[in-house]
């Protein structure tokens, strides 16, 4: 995790800092603290599970990958075809899966744009995306998105054509939602790494367009 | 449960913070939700116990935090003892390390479930296809369901049935599964006319949460 990922770290230094130079922990930092440890010093779970399970969220699950899948997506039509109809099957020819992996991709066009939420709790597609962003956490988002998507999309930034659809999906099964954007107009000769460079977090859950370069 | 997780609808809580980007505040909440997910102390029903006042007061790391210390105290798992002589270990000196036990002859199990998408299954003579309307019921369920409220009563069309799903909030030793549906819905039969132009939500349903319209 860098400082930039969760950018609340006053002091500047990383969770993990020496002793010497550590920052005052919250109430709730040393609560999290006991938690683990007491877990540990038990013998209920082992630390290297823990580890092992947190680099993948923080670092190996993400928005790098499904960025990847939306440049290939876009380039490669055959591909397109079987991450609309298979995605999990399409997704793993990529080596892309894992918890909260069971994706199905909805695709944005001229006249439909899709938005994601989860009113529930906090339904995600972890290995394309990582953990979910606050934003996508917070009561505003959660209790609004299903309610009036436009005026939410308006807050990012987001202005659609009245003529356009918006399909927002709730997600409350075990499907995990994920938005195919639209490729912007220019970049017909940008190569597939070029694009996914273009994709952002937001665009991959509806709540923000791919801008032309 | 009908609690204060169920938000979809509710107005009051403001604008979208579109920059809260990261996945939490202070650095410690991803290896938390670890912690908390590998012992066996969330628990969706867990999270929506928690009181209303206490849940919106709340970060969302605290809520895991707050839901698997209370489920691991009742489960017998740990005494609030053990979290107290822990946080005041850490809290008195904040040099104390965190203790470690590894099991690595575990660990590629684990790597497994971490990069492993589990799909859906196929659904069992589901009763209603592909185009059918439904309506949701009205219901007050006394547990942990995933239908929120604001679809009760209303009636949208079958779009997919993406497969079958233990039921949430049945008795933990059953076995029932039931065909899941995406359903969609018209915002005008969910909210009426407003402002906004009309759009699509749309949202997963178990079967026992439908009935012919």
């Amino acid at each position: 995790m860098t400082d930039h990922d969760h950018g609340s770290d006053e002091h500047g230094h990383s969770h993990y800092d020496t002793p010497g130079s550590r920052r005052a922990r919250s109430q709730l930092e040393v609560r999290a603290l006991a938690l683990e440890a007491a877990l540990v010093d038990k013998g209920v779970i082992a630390s290297d599970a823990i580890d092992l399970f947190t680099d993948a969220m923080e670092h190996r699950f993400g928005p790098h990958h499904g960025a990847r899948v939306v440049a290939k997506a876009w380039t490669d039509p055959a591909f397109r075809a079987r991450l609309l109809d298979d995605a999990n099957a399409a997704l793993a020819e990529l080596d892309i899966g894992g918890l909260e992996g069971n994706v199905r991709v909805v695709e944005n066009s001229d006249d439909t744009h899709n938005m994601v939420v989860c009113t529930l709790c906090s339904c995600y597609p972890w290995p394309l995306l990582g953990l979910p962003p606050i934003w996508y956490k917070s009561f505003a988002y959660r209790s609004r998105a299903v309610a009036e998507p436009r005026t939410v999309l308006g807050e990012f930034g987001v202005e659609l054509d009245d003529a356009v659809r918006v399909r927002v999906w709730d997600s409350s099964s075990e499907v995990r939602y994920f938005v195919l954007p639209q490729r912007p107009p220019g970049t017909e000769s940008m190569t597939e790494d070029e694009l996914a460079a273009l994709v952002d977090r937001n665009a991959m859950i509806g709540t923000g367009l791919v801008a032309a370069p | 449960m009908d609690g204060i997780h169920d938000m979809g609808g509710m107005a009051g809580f403001g604008p979208v913070d579109v920059d809260a980007v990261g996945w939490g505040h202070e650095g410690w909440e991803a290896r938390n939700q670890v912690v908390a997910l590998l012992s066996g102390g969330m628990s969706r029903a867990g999270i929506e116990e928690i009181p209303p006042s206490e849940y919106l007061r709340a970060s969302y790391a605290e809520r895991w935090l707050m839901c698997a210390e209370r489920r691991l105290v009742a489960k017998g798992v740990l005494s609030a003892d053990d979290l107290a002589v822990w946080r005041e270990r850490f809290d008195s000196a904040p040099d104390t390390p965190m203790p470690r036990a590894e099991q690595p002859e575990a660990l590629a199990a684990l790597e497994a479930a971490v990069t492993t998408t589990t799909p859906m299954m196929p659904a069992t003579a589901p009763r209603f296809v592909v185009g059918d309307r439904v309506r949701v019921k009205r219901m007050r369920p006394e547990r942990h369901n995933r239908c929120p409220r604001y679809v009760r009563g209303v009636v949208g069309e079958v779009e997919r049935i993406p497969g079958e799903e233990h039921l949430p909030g049945g008795p933990a030793s059953s076995d029932v599964r039931e065909p899941v549906y995406t359903v969609r819905f018209d915002s005008i039969d969910l909210w009426g006319e407003q402002d906004e132009p009309a759009f699509d939500l749309l949202i997963d349903l178990w079967q026992s949460y439908l009935e012919a319209p």
